[in-house]
């Protein structure tokens, strides 16, 4: 009875020699933390890729585009020196962009702590300090406790001093566990942004945190709608965001910019903090036998591969996904301001931009665009093909008397036509950017009915030069006659001589322009000259 | 007896942590250089004792370089200076135990009864074998739960890397004691807000030192100084990428320097923690000018067959005469502009040097919407065996509103070391090197302007 009481005053005496440090350091910085938890208003500017191009859509597992995300925070600040914690920010943001601005007085530094509470971190804090051991007898359910000091790292197995030697934590097949008497200090559960200040007299401010982050992306989608007569096109377009952030941003003044922003690459310190790395002395026995029946009898060294730090990748729930192919009726719709050289949508209302979804929102309604579909082409002139099948393009003009005439971002488009009474696709394509005046082309696909081969019907050739006899035929399958573009470029060494029709030149490259009736074909023959 | 060993234990072992709970670390001072690298100087109050002892450093940076350490008291020289990076764990234990004697505890896994024996560790080689009198075991070889207690540690093996110094001093007694070293993992460079207004040609442009810390190691209280340079580690300097300076300047920074490099000290001491992101304002100027162009590079004999963006340019310069009258440390230029409910939104973002002031700057901030570029080679033609004929057009078309002026540049005249003359050309050039010419082509609002010329070349 004496002893324990004795042992008890001991531990008593012992418990206070370590708490109070810790007090007298909470007052030695004699700094007050403040913490905003979310703030009161915010807007998201969403931005593309930078290196997506405009026929991949956008990865909802991985999105590489970034925001801008402005937020307006309500603080009541006491006097004297100040520690504001920024808590409910985005988890990709990019720490080194974060802009602070309201403040009543200047920001002293501002700082990411990213080392993270977490096993290791104990264990390392304590490191060389007093922590208890618990043991759980698995017979009679009996709890021994006793102290010990840590004498290794978290690095490579746990290593304790005790009253009576030293031992290794879990190598022993029993329920043991360590018990900290406290949280060593700077540490956060998540990677947290805050900033120093001095504040000379108590006040309630609005300030505002503006900061990049990763792991947004957008892109224009368009739908375009052939008419009957095949001669005009209803084109409706979506700005289509995602956030795959684990944070959501409600009520969010919502913006998307279209142009390439120049981005590079950020480098952000990783967090800091993940499990015990535990490892024992060699434990092989005279029976090895499958890892299951050891843990089945009670050997943890086989559990202890699953404690490791394992990197859990979220699935990713994203809702909507499946885009709706009717053009709708928009009632809302984008609205297009200039932001410099680049251009920028913003959404009349706020909405909730969710943590891992994407969000559709009209950007414009264009009926009546008369368009043509062409065949498009396209082979070196001294070359070979057989049957090859044209690419099918629309093709149409971004001007204002053809009832467009507007910035078009870069983005997908899927074509449909009505036939007897039914929607079907006809194909989709994407375009890059493009600003008005501009022709835009959109390649949806490829017509099995139009096609075309170049053959060589024979060839002459002398000391200086190979003059090749080219025959090049079109032919068109489909009830409908086929507007062909055929590009023929050819090298510095080579020339075209004596085409049978007349050509054209585009892009730097003799061109073909021919109209191919229902279900026939057309002939065009050249001597391809090559200089020896 | 064995009571009083117990309590004594207990106290050691309770005892100890109120000690080590401070890190070790004296008055800390930090230089930071650019490429990862840092210089700690640590001054500690020792207690050296007279003759020969050994002291050791807790507390100094996890990535410290040892072979960079430097030790001063006085009235103490230096016997030897040990790094031992031999780290204490459990299979490092069992693996110095063996030949020595431990404790095994089995405990029963039915009724928990402990049986208490003392065992030689003869090989840790896959599993333990061990000597309990005189039979030989394999080390838990029945699943029993058994504890291994060792009756002490080897004293080479560490908790952590753990840095030491043999004195030999003539004196004894308490006196300050510099420690220096340089250590990797700690870095830092600038990161600078520039809020463009277009309409008033200026902008307005914030500094902040970005410092990182993944040492390892907080570093308290620290009197800190960034150094703006790159110094060669191990013979080898760093020659860094793209730096946007178009125009070296020739200026001096009013700032303290060491050697070729700025010098940015902290105002206050400040703690490093431990994988910390810390900025600092440096930078503040409101109102310098600046002003945006476009520019469009091609590459020689380059067609497109669609029309790509022309670059959006940000020119400014660093000058005390209408700049930011500052040496700029190199890092990220982030640019942002108001949109029309005044909000600041961002336009993009580049990198820049090591800057000296007077200097201008160009920062290419992304690709113009509406101001594009497409160049077609529209005709080459074998003149004799050594004479091509080479004629370009570059169309450049604007949807702006309003009219713009694009630096059209054409790139690769020294195309096979070849000299290259300009024939004809729809209006001047002007040639920027051997290598390049520019036209300075004005596009009406919603307009194009085409431009020809005719380059005459060896192939």
């Amino acid at each position: 009875m004496m002893r324990r009481a004795l042992f008890a005053f001991l531990l008593f005496v012992g418990w206070a020699g370590i708490a109070a440090p810790a007090f007298a350091q909470t007052s030695e910085w004699a700094r007050q933390t403040v913490t905003s938890e979310a703030p009161s208003a915010v807007s998201v500017t969403v931005y593309r890729d930078p290196n997506r191009q405009a026929d991949n859509g956008m990865n909802l597992r991985y999105l590489g585009g970034y925001a801008l995300i402005t937020e307006q925070r309500t603080i009541t600040l006491p006097a004297g020196e100040i520690d504001l914690r920024f808590e409910g920010v985005a988890g990709g943001i990019i720490p080194q962009s974060a802009i602070v601005t309201g403040m009543p007085s200047a920001v002293i530094e501002k700082n990411r702590d990213a080392a993270l509470l977490s096993p290791s971190a104990l264990l390392n804090g304590h490191l060389g300090r007093g922590v208890t051991i618990r043991r759980t007898s698995g017979a009679t359910g009996k709890i021994t406790q006793f102290n010990a000091q840590i004498r290794t790292d978290a690095s490579g197995g746990v290593v304790i001093q005790t009253a009576e030697g030293f031992e290794a934590l879990q190598c022993t097949g029993l329920n043991e566990t360590l018990i900290y008497p406290s949280i060593p200090k700077g540490l956060s559960d998540k990677p947290t942004l805050s900033i120093k200040s001095r504040v000379s007299e108590p006040t309630r401010a609005t300030v505002t945190l503006s900061y990049l982050a990763t792991g947004f992306d957008w892109q224009a989608n368009y739908v375009a709608d052939v008419s009957a007569d095949g001669k005009s096109l209803n084109l409706f377009s979506w700005v289509t965001l995602a956030n795959g952030d684990e944070t959501s941003f409600a009520n969010a003044q919502t913006q998307t910019v279209a142009g390439q922003p120049n981005k590079q690459r950020d480098n952000i310190a990783p967090a800091t903090g993940g499990a015990i790395a535990l490892r024992c002395w060699p434990q092989a026995t005279t029976s090895d036998i499958e890892i299951r029946r050891r843990a089945a009898l009670g050997d943890l060294s086989s559990w202890r591969t699953e404690d490791q730090d394992v990197i859990t990748v979220t699935a990713k729930r994203m809702s909507g996904a499946l885009m709706e192919m009717a053009a709708p009726v928009s009632i809302v719709q984008a609205k297009q301001e200039e932001l410099g050289d680049l251009k920028l949508y913003r959404i009349p209302l706020p909405v909730t931009v969710a943590s891992q979804s994407q969000k559709q929102v009209a950007m414009f309604e264009k009926t009546a665009i008369p368009f043509i579909q062409i065949y498009e082409g396209e082979i070196g002139a001294s070359r070979y093909a057989e049957a090859t099948p044209f690419s099918t393009t629309l093709r149409f003009q971004n001007k204002k008397r053809d009832g467009l005439g507007l910035a078009m971002p870069a983005g997908k488009m899927v074509a449909f036509r009505n036939v007897s009474g039914e929607r079907l696709l006809l194909g989709e394509g994407s375009l890059e950017d493009k600003a008005i005046g501009e022709e835009v082309e959109v390649t949806i696909g490829q017509s099995p009915l139009v096609r075309y081969s170049l053959t060589s019907l024979g060839q002459v050739e002398t000391k200086k030069r190979r003059t090749m006899d080219m025959r090049l035929t079109v032919t068109n399958a489909s009830p409908h006659s086929a507007q062909v573009e055929f590009r023929l470029p050819s090298g510095d060494n080579e020339t075209l001589s004596k085409p049978s029709s007349k050509l054209g030149r585009k892009d730097g490259a003799d061109f073909w322009t021919v109209t191919v009736p229902a279900n026939s074909e057309r002939i065009l023959t050249y001597d391809l000259i090559r200089r020896l | 007896m064995r009571l009083l060993a117990m309590t004594g234990l207990v106290l050691a072992t309770l005892a100890t942590p109120a000690i080590s709970q401070s890190s070790g670390q004296g008055d800390i001072a930090v230089t930071i250089y650019n490429n990862n690298l840092a210089l700690v100087q640590d001054t500690r109050r020792l207690n050296i004792p007279s003759g020969r002892s050994v002291q050791t450093f807790p507390g100094v940076s996890g990535q410290i370089r040892a072979e960079t350490v430097g030790f001063n008291a006085a009235d103490t020289g230096i016997v030897e200076q040990n790094f031992d990076y031999d780290l204490l764990s459990p299979a490092k234990l069992m693996e110095k135990a063996v030949g020595e004697t431990i404790t095994i505890v089995r405990i029963n896994p039915a009724t928990g009864k402990e049986t208490r024996e003392r065992a030689k560790v003869l090989a840790a080689n896959g599993g333990v074998v061990l000597q309990i009198g005189s039979r030989i075991e394999v080390l838990r070889d029945d699943r029993m739960p058994t504890r291994v207690i060792f009756d002490k540690v080897p004293s080479n093996l560490r908790a952590r890397p753990t840095l030491s110094v043999t004195l030999n001093s003539s004196r004894g007694g308490t006196r300050p004691a510099q420690l220096s070293y340089l250590t990797s993992g700690m870095g830092w460079k600038a990161d600078y807000v520039a809020l463009f207004d277009e309409n008033a040609g200026k902008m307005d442009v914030q500094g902040w030192v970005t410092l990182t810390n993944n040492t390892g190691t907080t570093f308290n209280n620290a009197k800190t100084l960034l150094v703006a340079g790159t110094p060669s580690v191990n013979g080898q300097s760093s020659r860094g990428g793209r730096n946007n300076i178009r125009r070296a300047g020739t200026e001096s920074a009013n700032r303290e320097s060491l050697g070729d490099f700025y010098l940015y000290p902290l105002a206050a001491r400040t703690t490093i923690a431990n994988a910390q992101t810390k900025q600092v304002s440096f930078l503040d100027v409101t109102g310098a000018p600046a002003q945006k162009a476009y520019e469009f590079s091609n590459r020689w004999l380059g067609t497109q067959r669609e029309a790509q963006s022309a670059a959006t340019v940000l020119q400014f310069s660093s000058s005390k005469d209408g700049g930011l009258g500052d040496a700029l440390p190199a890092g990220t230029v982030r640019v942002y502009m108001k949109d029309a409910s005044g909000q600041p939104q961002f336009i993009g973002e580049n990198t820049i040097g090591h800057t000296p002031m007077g200097s201008e700057l160009g920062l290419k901030t992304g690709e113009a919407f509406d101001v594009k570029v497409k160049p077609t080679v529209t005709e080459r033609r074998r003149l004799s065996s050594s004479k091509w004929r080479s004629v370009m057009s570059y169309e450049v078309t604007n949807a702006k509103s309003t009219p713009v002026t694009v630096s059209l540049i054409q790139d690769g005249l020294d195309f096979y070391w070849s000299d290259t003359r300009i024939v004809s050309e729809s209006i001047k050039s002007e040639r920027r090197s051997s290598n390049s010419i520019v036209w300075k082509v004005p596009v009406p609002a919603n307009g194009r302007t085409t431009v020809t010329a005719t380059f005459e070349t060896r192939f």
